[in-house]
């Protein structure tokens, strides 16, 4: 009887006989680097729209409203100081994501991809989540100024309507940390696959 | 960068029916996920380029890359659609009973886990067990461990079908 293995390693080398279809060189260049543009677009997208914000906020607060009293500048500061972290942050992580290197051993390699998890999921749990209260604390301190020169409604108005954006906010960092949890776990599992004898 | 574009060109034509049937036993056989995986395997194959440096051979560095986008695809395809890879792979009626037989040995390697699936896939390639420890990153002796692990596996999976 033969074994089965060396039948296995047989039907693998008969298998090898049927010709795949071949993408040129060329066009894996050209798609990798199609890629490698739809990637940075994307960072830059993020990295733009906070920065817009930014702005946006800091000329409001400059041009339109200029508020004075001191409360009211720390509430700006915690707003404009929590976006700028983000902003940054964003920076470091498209500097952390290159850091993936497909050459080292698949154990170097996911453990490498796990740190770069663990880290998201400490930026899109506790860091985020501290920004967003840090930016709610800010913008909840401009209210008392605000009644001074806006009606009760107005102000009524603007303060719930950023309860909703909050809220939807809110709800899509749990699903980030949900997310990266779940490929932690999966991670981790790998690894454990990986070293067991 | 002229070099690594020759350099590129004889890597892919040595080695893609290497990474296209590693991919294809990876995705259990399925001809348009091992075509994507492959792309993918190459492309990182290309954006990796630059950083070999000549510590193992071009083969086991591919196989490495192969091991590590074949990982990869596999948690973002988790993310996308739950059961994507863990389908079983329906061949058309119209195709031979070459197609069987290569049937049943992805879906006898479909059976393991995904870095079981992997190391097989390599020992079938008849890759040194040095080299097989060098891309998965593990000693030599825990390897021959595993594959005698996977090989009484793999057995009672055929005696089965």
């Amino acid at each position: 009887m033969s074994d089965p293995i060396d039948d296995l390693k047989n039907k693998w080398n008969k298998a090898k006989t049927s010709e795949p279809d071949q993408a040129s060189t060329s066009h894996l260049i050209e798609l990798s680097k199609k890629k490698m543009r739809g990637a940075v677009k994307m960072h830059i997208g993020n990295i733009a729209v906070l920065t817009i914000t930014l702005i946006g906020i800091s000329a409001f607060f400059v041009y339109v409203a200029p508020l004075k009293e001191t409360l009211s500048h720390f509430g700006i500061a915690l707003m404009t100081g929590g976006l700028l972290i983000r902003i940054v942050i964003e920076c470091y992580s498209i500097y952390r994501s290159s850091k993936v290197d497909f050459s080292e051993t698949a154990i170097a390699a996911s453990k490498k991809t796990m740190n770069f998890y663990s880290y998201r999921k400490r930026i899109h749990g506790p860091v985020t989540i501290g920004i967003l209260i840090a930016y709610t604390v800010g913008f909840y301190v401009l209210t008392p100024e605000f009644t001074d020169y806006l009606t009760t409604t107005q102000v009524i108005l603007m303060d719930t309507s950023y309860l909703l954006a909050a809220a939807i906010f809110g709800f899509s960092i749990r699903k980030a940390i949900k997310d990266e949890m779940r490929i932690l776990d999966e991670l981790k599992g790998l690894q454990e696959e990986i070293v067991e004898a | 960068m002229p070099n690594n574009h020759q350099l590129f060109e004889s890597l892919h034509a040595d080695y893609y029916p290497m990474v296209y049937q590693m991919c294809k036993g990876f995705v259990k056989g399925d001809e348009d996920q091992a075509s994507d995986l492959t792309q993918e395997a190459l492309i990182n194959t290309w954006r990796s380029l630059s950083k070999f440096k000549g510590a193992s051979s071009y083969k086991t560095w591919i196989y490495r890359i192969t091991v590590n986008t074949c990982l990869k695809y596999l948690r973002d395809n988790k993310s996308r659609n739950q059961t994507t890879i863990d389908e079983d792979i329906q061949i058309p009626d119209t195709e031979t009973s070459q197609n069987e037989t290569h049937q049943e040995l992805y879906k006898a390697i479909g059976k393991l886990g995904e870095v079981d699936r992997l190391i097989i896939m390599m020992v079938l390639d008849e890759l040194e067990y040095e080299e097989i420890a060098s891309v998965i990153g593990i000693s030599e002796s825990n390897l021959r461990v595993k594959i005698h692990r996977i090989k009484k596996k793999l057995k009672t999976i055929l005696s089965n079908e």
